[in-house]
């Protein structure tokens, strides 16, 4: 057992890494209590343990590494690596993986839509995020704390939609 | 054709790279992300040419994964400003902004342009 969960890795929002083992003294409490600030997000180094739609979203992202200065033809910079890293980090929290999508102004997009028309996007930069929201045709933005995305999206598909 | 002032009924034609990913394909439509530019959203003002030919001149210019229009009008209507923005050997060439004062879309405006562009060419 505990050599499966050396493999797992507990991660703050500022990407911080705590070794397995921590997480096992944490989580081997009757009811482990973690600050109501820090972003709790378990995986694995071993890739069978992680849905196709997260891994092809992490490779999209690998991917922005290799966009270097002007990828967009119109002067675009590139991506930094601790945002690219922060964008990674919250979709290892998400129940849902989305559309990914770098944009010409040093952030990274996720992407929900519904059939009904009905969308959620995220807008991550390196020091901030933001979302957007349209239900029912009724608009609504602010600022987000990416540790309150993965709330976000659960609230968007319902409560129960846990399948990753 | 006026180079100073776009014309509400003014054509702008977008090319949405193939390589920055930006086409959503389930919904066969850029995403927002591709109206996201913080030097302003480029484009060609159809200049009272044929699109056929606004097309292959972008195409020629970049590699696209589609050309999409919108119309000036449109543009106004959610508050963003097309500014003609004419380049070297593109006097056609304009940008959408904000506003007067600043570049950056909001992400509404973003949206709607991005769901409201029709799509005149993909690959």
């Amino acid at each position: 057992m505990s050599e499966v969960l050396d493999s797992y890795y507990a991660t703050s929002q500022k990407t911080k890494r705590i070794p397995g083992q921590n997480i096992w003294s944490m989580t081997s409490l009757a009811q482990p209590r973690l600050d109501s600030g820090f972003l709790l997000v378990i995986h694995s180094n071993d890739s069978s343990h992680v849905s196709h739609d997260l891994r092809s979203n992490i490779q999209k992202l690998e991917g922005f590494k290799n966009l270097g200065f002007d990828w967009n033809g119109n002067k675009a910079e590139p991506f930094s690596e601790d945002l690219i890293e922060k964008a990674k980090s919250v979709l290892f929290t998400l129940n849902v993986q989305p559309e990914v999508f770098p944009t010409a102004r040093k952030s990274i997009q996720f992407e929900y839509e519904k059939e009904n028309g009905d969308y959620l996007e995220f807008e991550i930069f390196e020091d901030s995020a933001k979302f957007l929201q349209v239900i029912n045709e009724i608009e609504s933005s602010n600022k987000i704390d990416c540790s309150n995305i993965f709330y976000k999206v659960n609230e968007f598909y319902g409560e129960g939609f846990y399948q990753r | 054709m006026e180079k100073d002032f776009i014309k509400d009924e003014e054509i702008l034609y977008r090319a949405v790279k193939s390589y920055s990913n930006w086409w959503k394909e389930k919904e066969n439509r850029p995403s927002s992300a591709a109206f996201k530019d913080s030097r302003g959203v480029s484009v060609d003002r159809d200049f009272g040419k044929e699109e056929s030919d606004i097309v292959r001149g972008l195409k020629k210019r970049f590699e696209v994964k589609a050309v999409v229009k919108i119309e000036t009008l449109f543009c106004r209507k959610i508050g963003a400003k097309p500014m003609p923005k004419p380049i070297p050997k593109i006097p056609e060439h304009a940008e959408i902004h904000r506003s007067d004062t600043i570049i950056e879309l909001t992400s509404s405006q973003a949206r709607s342009l991005a769901k409201n562009c029709k799509i005149v060419f993909s690959e």
